[in-house]
């Protein structure tokens, strides 16, 4: 009988050290949200020639973080869509780049949060139209994130033009030339374009 | 009588030749008016983010002419009125022209882009990279602002007129595939 209280006891010490210990790692994995992190003021890009996404890199550039996303619509989105799919390009450019600001990556002895090509979003430095950037600045204070406030990178494809991209719909990555579609033909809204590509998450403000 | 006749005739060709000369020269006119103008602003600066005034930029049409020159505002920027001169290989694609830039500037290396797209509301950076003692300092050649939609549809366009076949779907990419290089049609040099 002491025995068996012994070992239970001693089970149950460990078992409790062994939460003690992992508790700290649970703060550590802690989930960004649009809650507990605020919107980065800055995002590092590394450069690469001609906006190849194979080149080398050339530099890392720090720009402020609305100008970057100002500097990518125009490149992602055609400046002269229809002004609700330049929305929701524009909080799905943004969001995207929220996420990468907090997981950047070292490669190639570079540390940077995006890069300047497809492999993350296409900028240009200096590329911004006075349309474009005017619908970022409308979007600025809305975020796009499932109900838990994860930040989570919203991911875009091409899609094929003039087309509704039936294959994106819910598929939790957005079309561009599906924006274009059903904001101009459909004349849907950006959070009813937004809803279209990626379920189970809101639009709000911070 | 006869004379008469011929000298007749001999003024009715000699108007008709006025008349044509004169209305094909109205055509060339109407074609030239309808070649609309857009501004294209051209945005100058340094890797380094910091705006180059005083850059001067020329702006070189297709056929090597000088179509417009310019110096760049404390800004970095430099707006020039560029003609449509339709680009035939992206007819089917948009209105658009393309032109080639040369920049050059007070302590930078000069910096020619190609293509540069002339369309509505076209914005061109141009960067300069500044003279570094002890280094050959050549000038460096760019690529013009071309949207990616444009390039692709542009690729798309001739991957069609070649009856090029898509290759097999990329898992993950939604029915998106890259041209391949098989051909079901006898490929035709165009002149």
């Amino acid at each position: 009988m002491k025995t068996f209280v012994k070992i239970s006891t001693i089970t149950f010490v460990l078992a409790f050290a062994c939460i003690s210990i992992q508790s700290p790692q649970r703060a550590d994995a802690q989930i960004h949200t649009v809650y507990n992190t605020s919107m980065p003021s800055v995002i590092r890009v590394a450069i690469r020639p001609f906006n190849n996404p194979f080149g080398p890199i050339e530099y890392v550039q720090t720009v402020g973080f609305r100008e970057y996303c100002e500097d990518v619509l125009p490149n992602e989105w055609m400046p002269s869509w229809n002004t609700e799919s330049l929305r929701a390009g524009a909080i799905a450019i943004k969001m995207f780049a929220w996420y990468h600001t907090l997981h950047p990556v070292t490669t190639e002895g570079w540390t940077y949060d995006v890069d300047n090509t497809t492999n993350f979003q296409e900028y240009k430095y200096k590329s911004g139209r006075p349309r474009t950037d005017r619908v970022v600045r409308e979007t600025w204070n809305l975020v796009y994130a499932p109900p838990s406030g994860e930040i989570r990178p919203l991911n875009y494809r091409a899609g094929f033009p003039h087309s509704p991209n039936w294959q994106f719909v819910g598929a939790d990555l957005m079309a561009q030339w599906g924006s274009e579609y059903w904001s101009r033909i459909a004349r849907l809204t950006y959070p009813q374009v937004l809803r279209l590509y990626y379920p189970g998450h809101t639009l709000r403000g911070i | 009588m006869f004379r008469k006749a011929w000298l007749k005739k001999f003024w009715h060709s000699i108007l008709f030749c006025v008349a044509v000369i004169f209305i094909a020269d109205m055509n060339v006119n109407v074609d030239a008016a309808a070649n609309r103008t857009v501004p294209i602003e051209f945005r100058v600066a340094t890797p380094d983010a910091k705006t180059v005034d005083g850059a001067r930029v020329i702006v070189v049409e297709q056929g090597g002419k000088v179509l417009a020159s310019g110096v760049t505002d404390k800004s970095g920027i430099w707006i020039a009125s560029i003609p449509i001169e339709q680009d035939l290989r992206f007819q089917d694609i948009r209105e658009m022209g393309t032109v080639t830039a040369i920049a050059a500037a007070n302590g930078y290396n000069e910096q020619v882009v190609f293509e540069v797209p002339v369309v509505q509301d076209g914005v061109q950076p141009i960067i300069l990279n500044p003279v570094q003692p002890n280094k050959r300092n050549e000038p460096t050649v760019a690529l013009g602002n071309l949207h990616r939609h444009d390039v692709m549809q542009f690729i798309n366009r001739y991957a069609k007129a070649l009856g090029l076949q898509k290759q097999s779907p990329i898992p993950g990419e939604k029915g998106y595939a890259p041209w391949n290089a098989d051909s079901n049609r006898q490929s035709q040099p165009q002149r």
